[in-house]
């Protein structure tokens, strides 16, 4: 088997990440994305 | 004037400025002291500078000449492939950056040994290297043709030239040259281009006779269709994902605030400006109907006289060599710590590495030359690496910042970046074989073709996560006590 190593209080998960907080935040973000290309597609249709 | 006239007194202030930057901050911030100072700056880089740097990093010759030619054949839903790194960009750095930080690391693959060990490590720095090193061998070709076009020197003038201020510059400073000059070249990019589409919106005579031009499927943000479109998506946000070179501005921020603000605000901005370049294929489109698309930076630089042509010129020159300096530095972090250190002499000291890590800059830029310049099929495979980087290594280097469990899994998570890299190839290859084929049978037929990332992806999440949960479900406390380690205190 493969080795690792285990870290019991990993000092990265100090960083907080919730599940939703990071769901929220790339619909978010993606939403800008998408909101601004649609701009731009309404903006130069003839 | 002359345009040559002009063009060289504009290039040697710009070199000599870029220069000046990289032996100044070689002083001032004692960067051949070790490692860290070399390449993550000291981690002491400011918002600003590391905003500018990201900005600028992720603008390249590709993104000028190669959006604006997406933008001349398809119009405005080109941005789906530009934009949509940010999208990742402005997430990573909420998420994903704060989390590499805390562990401590100078590169993406020592994260891998951290938990797993060398095996891992090698496998996560080759597919991060195949992507780097085929934006090198690109730009630096692309580099050396503008200096021939605008001067008529010869190639290897030319990439002497072009490469050997990047290199001076990028070995003196490290990354702080790299990081200072790419802000200075950041804020006359964006400034620059943003301002050729007014002027050039003028030229097509004013806004609203410039939209009616426009072709209808130009203003579609649907037109390539939605396989097209979900590919493009998925390669831009998993490329950022596993993208050191980014990844690593992130980490020589001053501290984690600055490091979250300066991927955000810089992802806000960029997302903004990278409807720039299609707007140029779109303006370049109605100006030039009849061009080929890879020429629509090029004519809209003729259209603004001989200075503004040797301008716009100049622009590109800095794009590519922002993107060059910072590719490089990534490049020789991953030869000087993941394989020299880790596996050929873990006894250097940190003199020795810095002075290993500025040796290799000249190696990187030498072999990606010749490599281009006499092999261009190899730069071809090499771009093809992006896709499979961001199919082996972005999606496991993900699940294991952010699922602890997938820290437990060797064997899933080792299997799930050499599975998912696999794939892609696999669906590359095959798609290929199945057009040329076509081709030689002389048939007329519908190439069904599927981004090859979308092969890769699943079949990565699928080995990491089915694999992480019956990986771990057989290991015992009594186990994991076995292999527990003490973690060491890192600080921020």
């Amino acid at each position: 088997m493969v080795k690792f190593k285990y870290y019991r209080d990993d000092p990265i998960d100090d960083v907080p990440a919730p599940a939703w907080k990071m769901i929220l935040s790339f619909a978010g973000i993606t939403a800008i994305f998408v909101g601004y290309i649609f701009f731009w597609g309404a903006l130069l249709s003839p | 004037m002359s345009q040559t006239m002009f063009a060289a007194i504009f290039i040697t202030l710009f070199f000599a400025a870029m220069i000046g930057v990289g032996f100044f901050f070689s002083r001032r911030e004692k960067v051949a002291a070790s490692s860290d100072n070399y390449i993550l700056a000291g981690r002491r880089a400011p918002l600003f500078i590391v905003a500018g740097s990201f900005f600028a990093t992720f603008v390249s010759t590709g993104t000028l000449v190669g959006y604006a030619g997406t933008g001349y054949s398809v119009g405005v839903s080109g941005y789906w492939g530009g934009g949509c790194f940010m999208v990742a960009a402005m997430w990573a750095g909420l998420w994903i950056v704060p989390r590499l930080r805390k562990a401590g690391i100078t590169t993406v693959p020592e994260i891998f040994e951290k938990y797993f060990g060398g095996g891992h490590r090698i496998i996560a720095m080759i597919l991060s290297l195949g992507r780097d090193l085929g934006v090198v061998a690109s730009v630096v070709l692309v580099l050396s043709q503008i200096f021939q076009t605008l001067f008529g020197f010869g190639f290897l003038t030319s990439v002497l030239l072009t490469s050997g201020v990047v290199i001076i510059f990028t070995a003196t400073g490290g990354m702080w040259a790299v990081m200072v000059n790419d802000t200075i070249q950041a804020a006359i990019i964006a400034l620059g281009t943003m301002v050729m589409i007014p002027l050039g919106i003028l030229k097509a005579g004013g806004f609203a006779r410039f939209v009616s031009q426009i072709p209808a499927a130009h203003s579609d943000v649907m037109a390539v269709g939605m396989s097209q479109t979900v590919g493009w998506f998925l390669v831009g946000v998993f490329t950022m994902l596993g993208y050191q070179t980014i990844l690593q501005k992130g980490l020589a921020a001053k501290d984690e605030k600055t490091a979250r603000h300066a991927f955000f605000w810089g992802g806000l901005f960029s997302l903004f400006w990278y409807m720039v370049p299609f707007l140029t294929g779109i303006l370049a489109r109605v100006l030039f109907p009849s061009i080929t698309p890879a020429n629509a930076y090029y004519s809209m630089s003729s259209l603004f006289g001989v200075y503004g042509n040797v301008f716009f010129m100049c622009v590109l020159l800095m794009s590519g060599m922002s993107t060059v300096s910072a590719c490089i530095l990534g490049v020789t972090s991953n030869l000087s710590l993941d394989l020299y250190k880790r596996f050929i002499n873990p006894a250097a000291s940190e003199q020795e590495l810095v002075k290993l890590q500025r040796a290799c800059l000249f190696l990187i830029v030498a072999i990606c030359t010749i490599i281009g310049h006499s092999f261009p099929y190899v730069v071809e495979l090499f771009w093809i690496g992006g896709r499979v980087m961001a199919s082996g290594l972005a999606p496991v280097l993900t699940v294991l910042l952010l699922w602890p469990k997938a820290r437990r899994a060797p064997m899933s998570t080792m299997c799930a970046m050499i599975g998912g890299s696999l794939a892609c190839i696999m669906a590359e290859l095959y798609q290929s074989s199945m057009a040329t084929h076509a081709a030689e049978e002389g048939a007329v037929v519908l190439l069904w073709s599927l981004d090859p990332i979308l092969t890769g992806l699943p079949v990565a999440f699928l080995i990491l996560i089915a694999g992480t949960l019956i990986e771990t479900g057989r290991q015992t406390p009594e186990m994991l006590s076995s292999y527990s380690v003490k973690a060491e205190l890192i600080k921020n």
